[in-house]
């Protein structure tokens, strides 16, 4: 008899257990609930995948009903490590999107104008034709920055960028630079990694910078750990403006005005410093204090001592009652929570990854005063403590890997942003009305920058235009607003109808999920016949991964472009690869440990990763970059002056994801020689040297900017306010949640949050609307009085405001019909609702029962472009000013000049100095870089 | 322990709107004046109970009320002629009637009435409350053959009793009932079964003295018609002021009393439930002082629609404190 695997999610209670044992997956029966009292069973097949909702990750099980291979109901997954079998809402909804009335089942080509709704069924063989021969002919033209893949949703680690190189395309863009492109830089300054990993479940305090415990990257799986932290003792100290559940959790919460973050981490770094409340030894291994001092004190003696006095004095200025000024908040307040940091004992778990840093001009800051505390600590790399992501996560490689491309696309990675960690792709459509290039075949997947980028009409004027976006080809499971200005719009399979894999950091160790097709799983395991996952999914929709081998073979039939051979089957030769083959060589070559685990239960690596959805690969991952170099990784290195070890690159080399290329670890004074950190010194870097080599040399240390909404810029008596329209609701997630009934019926309106004194002294009560404007325009939205934010701020969520042109082009659980008219010239727009969300007819009863009518409002519209001229984030907060609507004013109305976008975009453009680094070096290597060239790609010219 | 008011709901819910009923009770809920708590997302829970308990509460305290007095004036040795031997028990039977058929009707599932009877649940007044109002419905019936019939009165002597017990449990049961509705502390007053008594006999005798003009009652007859009518209509009042302006038992029942008193049922209440039982109480009175039945029959008349009233104000108000 087998025994039952012991699963990380599985619990039990005298004789209940949470989860069917896994022995019974191929065959559990339940009884049908909506046959009650008789007893009808119905027997399921239980198939693990991966949800698709937000990027966490979670595993999810799905109930495959054996009779007719629909999917009952999705639960979570308790083989997985980081989930545990627990989800948020959203997770469960999976249902819902599966089985939308309104989903998209069938390829769609464009037969009128641009957004005129009209549209006509192709087939896949047509769509994937005509894509393929522009491509192919943009290829064997030289114009390879003319195909670009814009992805919202990011996939498998290193799937596209794989099929991207085999093309030779650097056209890999994602929506990074509207999210968490502040932190990222923040933290490779310090780390050469570009997102935190904190170990919430054994750290003493708990510090964060978001509404974490409640939404966020990862949501669920580091809110259950977060809550195992406090119950263990830790205490949670959490910034945010505004009263959010993660707050309301808190032992200490701090509602400072925003953009003053930095100053407070700085002020509590200060008081570290001045009391010494620091892990000296770790500073003195790990910092690369002999730098701060050569390049800011060279006079001074060189010693770390002098570096510790150094330091403190050039910090004093940062005093508790200089960022309770600029926070707005009691002094108390901050010396509590720099008492509360203080005493954390090398166990301080933090995270930011949008908020503040995505919200203001030098959010990057935050991150990288955050970094600082975290040093200052002794905080960084151990138990309890707060690690870079490198070391908790795994990505895995497929097989037949091609070689990297030597191209540098400027519409992605424009010179006047070296430092931007990620690609500037909220600028894209000034980019080409700029005339900096053309596209000729543009990817858009499970992205929406109409709706969720700055400045959506601007991305409307481009996306019409037929001579800035040849074809406009949407790959996406459900209607957006961007996909109704499309080409061709690709119905693409939801979380239970695609294979890929997925690895995040929740926690100190790594594991590799697997998101698979569960119905063609089941009909695998019924010896059921299919060609592909179409033959799985319901109307035609399909998987990415089969569309772009498909697509592959089809822009290289003959395989004279080079392309064909990178997508033949490991196992057959000559064959095309299926998604079979390529995940089998994954599981049998590429993650260490799984091929043992699963011929310790009798089985193949695929089947599994296909039983379990998940496989652990490390647990209790820390302190890596004290991990002694082996001899193999010491052969052939050289040291250089800094203590970097070395192996010998050329320009064809090619940086590996985290650090420069060559470098392998570092020597330390005691000689001792480990892997240290992806930096250029492999050092912590408290001074960034990058920053001083691309010409920003003021910002090499962290540092307090003010932000464009600092209190001093907020005059609140003439009626101005901060907004912060970024924060997110639990139950829904950007775009796509639009058609899950249940999220919708939770969640379904859309209020402004004001204070009430705010409210007093504009004179509006709840539910009276009001005219929001901005730089660029306004919009009219409805007032809710809360005391749950700060005086001088006001919030308007992320996630509603949806909308669709056309009937049968949007989600009608979520959205409303809106026309768009032209007030004042062309260069003007007005959205106005025609009628809110209301019940319809559909093959689901429960669309008759809406009872919800609010679309909310689409305040992104209007918001020009805001890239910071550091690491080009976009800084989402709005100063604005708030008045009682006017009689012309209808609720949900967007109006926007798009001409004063246009001018916004210089004002910020004009911040930036262009600059190039060491060797006319575009960008630094040791950041990272999807798609990464060949160290020659790097240089403008080659030196040779 | 958790405590739903707390929290009131705002005007608004954090991502959705709040159901009308409850955005409207939550008006009448204190906020902490420190945190200023709001309670952000909830389902609605319409009140179960409504017009139709309203109304059973009134025609059984008119039928049982009326029964009540008739037994009474048996066992006293009082003469009520046509109106005590015909009248009050067809009262008693028609309230009964009409209550039972309210009390099915309301049943989520009234198909399974029986069940009630067939599948007993005997720690329930739902159960008891059946029993009692068969044990009435059987005895007024026999109270109202005999009438029709012209029996001897000692079919009377063997009746009086049981009648007057079971008029006294048809119109007080309810409190048993009522009380056993845990949570709705506004309906856990140990008090409630003696007033639903002394309110049957408010509008039993309201009904009785209209049905007495020109039945030539004698003074001892309608005096204590007068009396009844006044005595029950001024005890109602007397115990509504103590319900609803005394000290409260618990929390809950204190915040619905002051919706009663203060909140969205001020106006109906004080008008209605209150004023215009004190009116009648005053008429009554005046008619009782003058021996007349006309006066009385407008107090008569005035004592149902304030008893309708009052029960409107007091099953809702009962339910509208929210529980979670
Ligand atoms: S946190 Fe929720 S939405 Fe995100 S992956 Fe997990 S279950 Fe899905």
């Amino acid at each position: 008899m087998s025994v039952e695997p012991d699963l990380p999610g599985a619990r039990r209670h005298e004789h209940l257990r949470n989860f069917p044992p896994v022995s019974s997956w191929d065959n559990h029966v339940e009884y049908d609930a909506k046959a009650h009292p008789r007893k009808v069973p119905h027997s399921y097949m239980l198939i693990p995948t991966t949800c698709f909702n937000c990027e966490s990750a979670c595993g999810l099980l799905a109930y495959v009903d054996k009779d007719d291979l629909s999917v009952k109901k999705l639960e979570g997954n308790p083989a997985h490590p980081g989930s545990r079998g627990r989800n948020c809402a959203k997770g469960p909804a999976t249902v819902n999107q599966l089985n939308d009335p309104e989903r998209i089942l069938y390829p769609l080509r464009r037969t009128g104008e641009r957004g005129a709704g009209q549209w006509e069924r192709v087939s896949w063989d047509d769509a994937l034709n005509d894509i393929a021969s522009r491509i192919s002919t943009a290829i064997t033209d030289g114009r390879h920055e003319d195909v670009m893949y814009h992805v919202g949703r990011p996939g498998e680690d290193g799937f596209t960028e794989r099929v991207l190189n085999t093309w030779g395309v650097d056209g890999h863009n994602t929506h990074t630079n509207i999210c968490s492109a502040g932190t990222r830089l923040g933290m490779s300054l310090w780390t050469g990694f570009d997102r935190p990993s904190a170990d919430h479940a054994n750290a003493k305090v708990i510090l964060l910078l978001s509404s974490h415990l409640e939404t966020g990257h990862y949501f669920n799986p580091h809110a259950q750990r977060i809550m195992e932290g406090k119950q263990s003792g830790a205490k949670l100290v959490v910034l945010d403006p505004r009263m959010s559940n993660t707050a309301a959790h808190a032992d200490a919460w701090l509602a400072p005005w925003p953009g003053s973050e930095a100053a407070i981490l700085l002020a509590v770094a200060s008081y570290l410093l001045r009391t010494r409340r620091i892990d000296e030894a770790f500073l003195r291994r790990w910092l690369n204090w002999q730098t701060y001092l050569a390049e800011l004190h060279p006079d001074a003696a060189q010693d770390f001592d002098t570096f510790l006095d150094r330091i403190t004095a050039d910090y004093a200025e940062f005093t508790f009652d200089f960022a309770a000024e600029e926070a707005q908040v009691p002094v108390e307040r901050i010396a509590e929570i720099a008492e509360i940091v203080a005493d954390c004992d090398g166990r301080l778990s933090a995270h930011i990854w949008r908020a503040a840093a995505a919200g203001n001009l030098g959010g990057w800051q935050v991150a990288r005063a955050l970094w600082f505390v975290l040093a200052l600590t002794g905080s960084i790399g151990g138990r309890g403590g707060t690690s870079p992501n490198g070391w908790h996560k795994f990505i895995p490689q497929g097989p037949n890997m091609p070689g990297h491309h030597e191209h540098w696309n400027e519409l992605i990675w424009p010179r006047e942003y070296p430092l931007a960690t990620n690609e500037l792709s909220f600028l894209l459509p000034h980019f080409l009305r700029e005339g900096r290039g053309t596209l000729d075949v543009y990817f858009s997947r499970v992205y929406n920058p109409i709706w969720t980028n700055p400045d959506g009409f601007t991305w409307i004027e481009t996306l019409t235009d037929p001579d800035k976006i040849g074809l406009h080809v949407a790959l996406t499971p459900t209607w957006s607003e961007t996909a109704e200005f499309a080409d061709y719009v690709l119905p693409m399979g939801h979380s239970s109808e695609r294979h890929d894999t997925h690895s995040y950091e929740t926690h100190a160790g790594r594991w590799l999920g697997f998101r698979q097709p569960v119905r063609r799983v089941a009909m695998d395991k019924l010896g059921q016949d299919y060609t592909d996952t179409r033959d799985a999914n319901p109307g035609e929709v399909w998987e990415e991964n089969e569309f772009w081998f498909e697509l592959s073979w089809r822009i290289d039939p003959d395989g004279a472009l080079g392309i064909t051979k990178y997508f033949e089957s490991p196992y057959r030769s000559g064959e095309k690869m299926t998604t079979d083959d390529y995940y089998r060589w994954v599981f049998e070559h590429s993650v260490p440990g799984l091929p043992e685990k699963a011929a310790a239960q009798g089985m193949t690596p695929l089947e599994y990763m296909r039983r379990y959805g998940v496989v652990e690969v490390d647990t209790d991952v820390y302190r890596v970059d004290e991990r002694p170099l082996t001899d193999d990784e010491q052969a052939d290195t050289d040291v250089d002056e800094q203590g970097v070890v070395r192996k010998p690159v050329t320009l064809d080399s090619v940086a590996p994801v985290f650090g420069e290329a060559g470098a392998v670890g570092v020597r330390h004074d005691d000689g001792d020689v480990t892997f240290g950190w992806p930096t250029p010194s492999r050092k912590l870097e408290v001074f960034a040297t990058a920053m001083r080599d691309w010409g920003q040399g003021e910002h090499a240390t962290p540092g307090y900017i003010r932000s464009h909404v600092a209190r001093r810029e907020i005059d609140v008596d003439a009626g101005e306010l901060v907004l912060v329209p970024t924060f997110r609701l639990p139950t829904l997630i950007h775009t796509r949640s639009g058609n899950a009934k249940y999220l919708n019926e939770i969640s379904n309106t859309h209020p402004v949050w004001l204070n009430s004194t705010d409210a007093k002294r504009h004179g509006v009560r709840t539910d009276d609307l009001v005219r929001i404007s901005t730089e660029i325009g306004y919009f009219v939205a409805r007032v809710w009085v809360t005391e749950g934010i700060r005086p001088g701020v006001c919030a308007l969520s992320h996630h509603m405001g949806r909308w669709r042109l056309h009937p049968g082009e949007g989600s009608r659980w979520v959205s409303g019909m809106v026309e768009l008219s032209h007030l004042d010239g062309e260069h003007t727009w007005l959205l106005r609702h025609k009628g809110g969300v209301a019940p319809f007819d559909s093959s689901d009863p429960d669309s008759s029962r809406i009872d919800w009518s609010d679309p909310g409002v689409h305040q992104n519209l209007a918001f020009a472009v805001h890239p910071d001229p550091h690491s080009g984030m976009h800084c989402w907060l709005q100063k604005v000013s708030m008045e009682p609507a006017r009689p012309e004013d209808r609720y949900g109305d967007v109006y926007v000049d798009t001409r004063r976008s246009a001018e916004v975009y210089r004002e910020w453009l004009a911040k930036t100095t262009p600059a190039l680094g060491p060797d006319g070096q575009r960008r630094p290597e040791f950041m990272m870089r999807p798609l990464a060239p060949t160290r020659r790609g790097y240089r403008t010219e080659s030196p040779e | 322990m958790l405590d739903p008011t707390a929290a009131p709901v705002g005007d608004s819910y954090l991502w959705a709107r709040p159901d009308e009923h409850r955005r409207e009770v939550s008006r009448d809920l204190p906020t902490d004046p420190v945190t200023q708590a709001r309670t952000t997302l909830n389902t609605a829970h319409p009140r179960p109970w409504g017009w139709r308990v309203t109304t059973y509460l009134w025609t059984k305290a008119v039928g049982a009320g009326a029964m009540l007095l008739a037994a009474l004036a048996h066992l006293a040795g009082i003469d009520l002629a046509v109106v005590g031997d015909v009248v009050a028990p067809a009262l008693g039977v028609a309230g009964i009637g009409i209550t039972g058929a309210l009390l099915v009707w309301d049943l989520k599932r009234p198909e399974r009435f029986l069940y009630i009877l067939l599948k007993p649940n005997p720690r329930s007044w739902m159960f008891w409350g059946a029993i009692v109002l068969a044990a009435g419905a059987a005895l007024f019936t026999a109270w109202l053959a005999a009438g029709i019939l012209g029996a001897p009165d000692t079919v009377y002597d063997w009746l009086a009793v049981p009648a007057l017990v079971a008029a006294a449990m048809t119109a007080g049961y309810t409190g048993f009932l009522f009380g056993q509705a845990e949570g709705r502390d506004l309906w856990q007053s140990p008090l409630l079964f003696w007033h639903l008594i002394v309110q049957a006999v408010m509008v039993g005798a309201g009904a009785m003295a209209l049905a007495g003009i020109g039945a030539g009652l004698d003074a001892e007859a309608t005096a204590l018609l007068l009396a009844a009518l006044t005595l029950g209509t001024l005890g109602h009042v007397v115990m509504v002021l103590f319900e609803f302006l005394g000290r409260h038992t618990s929390k809950q029942a204190a915040t619905a009393a002051h919706m009663v008193t203060h909140g969205r049922y001020a106006r109906l209440f004080w008008t209605g439930g209150v004023g215009l039982a004190a009116l009648a109480a005053a008429v009554a009175g005046t008619a009782w002082a003058a021996g007349t039945l006309l006066v009385a029959a407008v107090a008569g008349l005035l004592v149902q629609a304030a008893l309708l009233i009052y029960e409107s104000v007091f099953v809702r108000a009962g339910q509208d404190v929210p529980l979670s």
